[in-house]
């Protein structure tokens, strides 16, 4: 790919080139211009919606990453205010998924709550013309302004095509603008060709019907316009309906007009006609003949070298081989690369604790600062690298198009536990947070596969995990190095990852066979073209994960390291004089309020070989699950030794039974405990938003309820048998 | 005096966090009631736009 490449800029100014020749501007210079951007999915929507609004989306090379609507703005230069709606993608204006159906009830002025939007921006992938004309094509007959936007010209100059961008607005009637959204390169003219746009004539049809399937649909369409629709919106609505396999959502109940597309498929059966495929057949001719006349082809290098690379990583011993090598190295990456950075910030958390502790007077209120915030939200910070790395790495992989390519490898086990294969996206997006894991279900058509995708999305290892398992790992297993790099420190990484995913596909497997028994349906899956990613997007989503990660060590984990830190000081006993000074510590401990919800727990935990202090941050640890390192920290009080998570791992090396002598924490032990973290749903927010995406009330809690016991059961189950098979095989030292 | 001061402050301290997760937990259960919201509110970046996010459509 070309650094130099520029983007073709119409041979004539935008608004000069527009249907019929005119230009006008929106009568009143103080209103908001309403802007719904829709397209395709993956052709850059958001990354043109964060270029025109100065927001940052989520982006990533692959489809399915925007599932919702969103919201935002950008004014003019000379003032105006322009509201822009970032729509999920969808390559036809059905309703099938629930992010489909958002996009076509703002399009279709279903979405009540909202006025329509005054223009659409259509983002086309340049590279694939005649693909993306299909929805571009529907989108022209809603009654609305539309400007399309030739995203990732770029690419497409680079595979060897090349566009005629002046033909192309004479044939689809209205403004085209070439951008390369990821540069910024166009976006000022699709600015300007919306602000023209909203005053012009809306585009018609481009094509014809035959004259009797059009007399066919004459009373669908006069229905339709009774309805409420526009004219021409009718006509593609009542086109639209003919190819709709299954009733959708807003014409349910509808009886009169689905007694009338009955009728009209019957009349149309009767003509000679295809129903089910009419639209399709005069779409694609029309845009066949649109593509013949605008798009010639120099070479096929692009897709060549895509198609080359894909022959070695869709490779079905190569491709799971490397994927898994793939992932190793990043599991590995994130203990090595990341150890320079640890030490400077465990030096700075504890050279501030060191300050503070000489700087305030000694008594509770020094104790909450050192002990409580500087031990518990510094054990969590020095985590920040780690954090920073994966999300590097996994930015990578998606914007290079490699996690399209890992949902393809992942599709023939999808199937075999009978879950469609583009639960495999939602599911990966598990990995970051199960939260928009389980919202990126909403791509998914059947209620049955989407609720048990949202069953298991919360097995995935999410990044809250990652402060649990680097602390044990970095604690109780050795740094051994075995080959290129990578060694038992990452294995173990990894295999607590691969625990949760390979959990995640039998938990599917047992509710696609039982509760949520359906057929499985075949995936189809669009391979993005092999991109270098962008490093300022790698840069700004990296950012953004660092931001929304100290927002938590600076909100939740702080909050809850303080109340923890009252909890674990008072009330104020009477200890024992004549015992040494770190058992009068520990008996006040004991005494506290803490400590009494801990040893209240205790015998619920000790078949696991856990104490009360890890049972009580396991408690506290619903709130997120970091909470667990961050309270430990705080139950240690190691604040004023600085070097927090070293310091934590060594007192937890250190502790010892004080009845038997022995350590209270094995590896057996740190094994068990991160078994435990890997299956345990111990995430309030995961709760919330299961609740909701399951169909909320009564029914959506069930679900909810139903997720969080039988995660529980399987983390306790699994940690205990870990923890007693491990005993029994001698391997409690 | 130190001594209720620190208190005090501790306590003024300690109930500011208290509230600060009531809240959270409030808003996660409010959450779970709106069907066509977006987010949790948990700050993992579900949440669309942020702090940037526009009101136009609902002004307008």
């Amino acid at each position: 790919m070309s650094s130099t490449t520029t983007v073709q800029r119409p041979r004539t100014p935008v608004g000069e080139q527009l249907a019929g020749g005119r230009s006008g501007t929106i009568d009143d210079a103080n209103a908001v211009l309403r802007v719904a951007i829709i397209g395709n999915p993956n052709t850059g929507k958001t990354t043109l919606f964060n270029a025109l609004t100065g927001l940052r989306q989520r982006v990533g090379n692959f489809a399915g990453v925007t599932v919702e609507r969103v919201e935002g703005h950008f004014r003019t230069p000379d003032g105006r205010r322009v509201a822009v709606l970032d729509l999920p993608g969808s390559y036809s204006l059905s309703a099938g998924s629930p992010d489909e159906k958002i996009a076509l009830d703002v399009l279709l002025g279903h979405d009540v709550d909202r006025w329509s939007p005054q223009v659409v921006l259509v983002v086309v992938d340049a590279a694939h013309l005649d693909r993306n004309l299909f929805l571009t094509s529907q989108v022209m007959e809603l009654g609305i302004p539309v400007v399309v936007a030739l995203n990732q010209f770029d690419v497409a100059q680079e595979d060897g095509l090349v566009i005629d961008v002046p033909e192309l607005i004479h044939e689809l009637g209205v403004s085209v603008v070439p951008t390369v959204a990821k540069r910024g390169e166009g976006i000022e003219t699709v600015k300007r060709a919306l602000e023209i746009a909203a005053g012009l004539p809306a585009p018609a049809r481009r094509f014809t019907l035959p004259g009797v399937a059009e007399g066919i649909l004459a009373p669908l369409v006069g229905r339709l316009v009774g309805s409420g629709m526009l004219p021409s919106a009718a006509r593609m609505e009542a086109l639209r309906l003919l190819a709709a396999t299954r009733a959708e959502p807003h014409v349910l109940g509808q009886t009169e007009l689905l007694r009338e597309v009955g009728e009209a498929v019957t009349a149309l059966q009767g003509a000679g006609f295809a129903p089910h495929r009419l639209e399709s057949e005069v779409r694609y001719a029309w845009i066949s003949g649109v593509t013949e006349r605008t798009v010639t082809s120099t070479s096929v290098t692009g897709s060549d070298r895509s198609h080359r690379i894909d022959t070695v990583i869709l490779h079905r011993v190569w491709g799971p081989l490397i994927f898994l090598a793939l992932m190793a190295l990043v599991f590995q990456s994130v203990f090595t690369w990341a150890q320079p950075f640890i030490e400077a910030i465990e030096w700075g958390v504890a050279r501030g604790g060191e300050l503070v502790a000489g700087w305030m007077p000694a008594g509770d209120l020094r104790g909450l600062v050192v002990d409580g915030v500087f031990a518990g939200v510094g054990s969590v910070l020095v985590f920040l690298p780690q954090i920073a790395i994966l999300f590097a790495f996994i930015g990578l992989l998606e914007q290079s198009g490699y996690m399209a390519r890992a949902a393809f490898l992942m599709d023939r086990v999808m199937r075999k536990v009978g879950l469609h294969g583009k639960s495999f996206i939602p599911m990966l997006s598990g990995y970051a947070c199960a939260v928009p894991g389980i919202m990126a279900t909403r791509t998914i058509e059947d209620p049955k596969d989407r609720l048990a995708t949202i069953m298991v999305v919360p097995l995935m290892s999410c990044s809250a995990r990652l402060p649990v398992y680097t602390l044990l790992i970095g604690s109780f297993v050795p740094p051994v190095v075995y080959f290129a790099g990578v060694g038992l420190q990452g294995l173990t990484m990894l295999g607590m990852y691969l625990l949760g995913t390979l959990a995640a596909l039998g938990a599917a497997a047992i509710f696609k066979r039982t509760l949520l028994k359906g057929p499985v349906r075949p995936m189809i899956l669009e391979l993005p073209g092999y991109r270098w990613p962008s490093l300022h997007s790698l840069a700004v989503s990296v950012a953004q994960r660092c931001r929304l990660f100290l927002r938590r060590a600076g909100t939740v984990i702080l909050s809850l390291s303080i109340v923890l830190w009252a909890m674990a000081t008072y009330p104020r006993t009477a200890v024992d004089a004549t015992l040494p000074e770190e058992a009068q510590q520990e008996q006040q401990l004991a005494n506290s309020l803490l400590g009494r919800v801990g040893h209240a727990i205790e015998p619920a935990v000790r078949p696991l070989g856990y104490d009360w202090k890890i049972g009580v941050s396991i408690a506290a640890s619903f709130a997120a699950r970091e909470v667990f390192v961050s309270t430990m920290g705080t139950i240690y009080g190691v604040g004023d030794r600085g070097d927090e998570a070293v310091a934590l791992g060594q007192r937890l090396r250190a502790e010892r039974n004080p009845t038997t002598g022995a350590p209270t924490y094995t590896t057996l032990v740190a094994v068990g405990l991160m078994v435990f973290y890997v299956f345990a749903l111990m995430c309030i927010s995961t709760v919330a938003v299961t609740v909701r995406e399951a169909g909320g009330g009564r029914v959506g809690w069930q679900w909810a309820g139903l997720q969080f016991g039988y995660m529980l059961a399987l983390a306790y189950g699994a940690a205990w048998i870990v923890y007693r098979g491990g005993l029994a095989l001698g391997l409690g030292g | 005096m130190t001594l209720t001061i620190d208190t005090l402050v501790i306590v003024a301290i300690v109930g500011v966090a208290l509230g600060f997760l009531g809240r959270r937990v409030w808003r996660a259960v409010r959450a779970t009631r709106a069907t066509g919201a977006a987010g949790c509110d948990a700050g993992c970046g579900c949440e669309p736009g942020g702090s940037a996010k526009a009101r136009d459509w609902a002004e307008t």
